[in-house]
């Protein structure tokens, strides 16, 4: 596929050092392509990017696309187990890497791009369509049944459309990427968004030195637009004075619930329209958003749609345009399905709508989002699976049974919690079953305060419910 | 404070037991030790002294004995 990449702006890359202008962006793609090329990539193909967060990242990205290829984006961090559990499902026919470590599982061939000649000219366009898968992005599922949600290339170009309509200016100065790349707020919100606008993006790195260097990072890269996740302000607002340089125009935060206390302090800190978005990657990121300045801070308040319908549904299945339900949506952005799941994609596709599965209320001023209906912990930003991890943890020899659950958190919004009891006449140790799910599992998907139990906590029903196994263990109240 | 008062509420914050901290602990050489675990430890830090950090002192905390330093102040 043929991207606008003429008009695309430059990638300043902080770690490793160097600026990619759009004309060396355009001719490092050229030259990747044509060595995909020869490698017989071309449409129908899949291509695993098993690294993120730099210029090359995005420059093999668009070299896959103008093959005609699909770009599964992956987490660098995945083991070598989850790395082969994801390419069983997906099938790529080559994954690219950025160093060695990165190679392990894929089991196919894998290859490093960094060291391609540029070249001037794409190749010729593959007959590539519009409807054809431009991107998998996987949101669970890696020690288990992946699920990939596939982004046609429609759906991207339509929802970056859209962005640029409701976010204007600030986009065509410097953005900063604070999110990783291979998921969908990342990718196509804070990076691609921008990138296709004409503006710059900056790479930053992540984790407590963004977080302590946000403000100079913003003056000193003469920070114009950025997006976020809550736990990035948790950090920052506590480590980082204010920038003084007055260039940030406008903040997004999403991917987790922002509070109206800390949405205020976000938008008093930076000086800027901040932007509390709703976003899901099965829409190929933001849906809409609520402005600090045009429609007020509050609790849950994610505004008005940026194209498409909202609506929400009832128990009794009926779609209203106005009430209190699960949020529905329609919108050119949506996905074309879970990869190979039709029973996944048939259970979230329901006459025309997407369902959230967020619970809250839609009224003429927008959405107000309640909570979530999906069993899922939101770790910082990033989604955990329970039930993936009760059968993680079950494979272990000495488990009988285990159920993950949410524990509040006053940074991460949430961590993950584990309730394990062990098989009868085994003295349990819980260090033993951290040690083989961080084994098998990324750091941020493994449990961080684990329990051994007698029983695990059911409902007077006597079925396993997450919520009454957190109340019981750590002795909450029911509300 | 003593450091091994530092020690336990280090470990409280990464949920690691005590014994598998070393009394050179640092940031970014203790696996558990990672950003969202930092915080909480800046947290932990804040009640236990019953007041704020300012963003100088609490950006300063890459270790240990910065630890027990901000809680002897």
């Amino acid at each position: 596929m043929r991207i606008a990449l003429a008009q695309c702006g430059a990638i300043h890359d902080l770690a490793a050092g160097r600026a990619l202008a759009a004309a060396d962006l355009h001719a490092a793609i050229a030259g990747r392509a044509a060595a995909l090329k020869a490698k017989g990539v071309g449409r129908g193909a899949t291509i695993v990017i098993g690294h993120g967060g730099s210029a090359g990242f995005f420059a093999d990205l668009f070299a896959v696309w103008a093959c005609g290829a699909t770009a599964a984006c992956i987490d660098a961090s995945l083991t070598p187990g989850e790395r082969a559990t994801v390419a069983a499902f997906a099938r790529p026919v080559l994954a690219l890497v950025s160093c060695p470590a990165e190679a392990d599982g894929w089991g196919v061939e894998t290859l490093s791009l960094a060291g391609t000649p540029p070249a001037a000219d794409l190749p010729v366009e593959a007959a590539s369509h519009l409807d054809d898968a431009a991107l998998v992005l996987f949101t669970s599922g890696t020690t288990g049944a992946p699920k990939g949600v596939v982004l046609t290339f429609r759906a991207l170009f339509a929802r970056i459309a859209l962005n640029h309509a409701a976010i204007g200016d600030p986009l065509r100065g410097r953005t900063l990427v604070t999110l990783p790349t291979h998921f969908g707020h990342g990718l196509i919100g804070n990076a691609l968004t921008p990138l296709l606008a004409g503006g710059d993006i900056v790479l930053a790195p992540r984790g407590l030195g963004l977080a302590k260097d946000l403000a100079r990072l913003i003056d000193a890269e003469r920070i114009t637009f950025m997006s976020s996740v809550p736990t990035l302000w948790r950090m920052a607002l506590k480590l980082s004075s204010p920038p003084a340089g007055g260039t940030l125009a406008r903040v997004h935060v999403g991917s987790a619930p922002l509070s109206a206390a800390l949405w205020a302090d976000i938008a008093a800190w930076s000086r800027a329209e901040t932007v509390n978005c709703l976003g899901i990657t099965e829409t190929a990121n933001w849906i809409g958003g609520a402005s600090s300045r045009a429609d007020g801070i509050a609790d849950g308040y994610v505004g008005r749609p940026w194209g498409g319908s909202v609506a929400v549904r009832l128990d009794d299945g009926r779609v209203m345009a106005a009430g209190e339900g699960e949020i529905v949506v329609q919108t050119p952005a949506l996905m074309q399905g879970y990869l190979d799941r039709p029973d996944l994609t048939a259970a979230v596709l329901e006459a025309g709508w997407y369902r959230t599965g967020d619970q809250g209320v839609v009224e003429a001023r927008g959405v107000t989002v309640q909570g979530r209906l999906k069993d899922e912990i939101n770790r910082a930003g990033f989604k955990v699976q329970p039930a993936e991890l009760d059968m993680l943890i079950e494979q272990h020899a000495d488990v009988a049974e285990a159920c993950a659950f949410a524990i509040p958190d006053a940074v991460s919004g949430e961590i993950v919690g584990a309730a394990v009891r062990f098989k009868s006449g085994v003295s349990g140790d819980l260090e033993a079953v951290r040690a083989f799910c961080r084994e098998r599992l990324r750091r941020e998907a493994t449990p961080e305060r684990w329990f051994a139990v007698d029983e695990i906590p059911r409902t007077p029903r006597g079925k396993v419910s997450r919520e009454a196994v957190r109340r019981t263990l750590l002795g909450e109240t029911a509300s | 404070m003593s450091l091994s008062d530092a020690k336990a509420l280090l470990a409280e914050a990464l949920q690691v037991a005590p014994a598998t901290l070393g009394d050179e602990a640092r940031l970014g050489a203790v696996e558990a030790w990672d950003s969202l675990a930092h915080m909480r430890l800046i947290l932990a830090i804040e009640e236990k002294r019953g007041a704020p950090l300012d963003a100088e002192t609490a950006a300063g905390i890459e270790s240990l004995a910065d630890i027990a330093r901000v809680l002897a102040l």
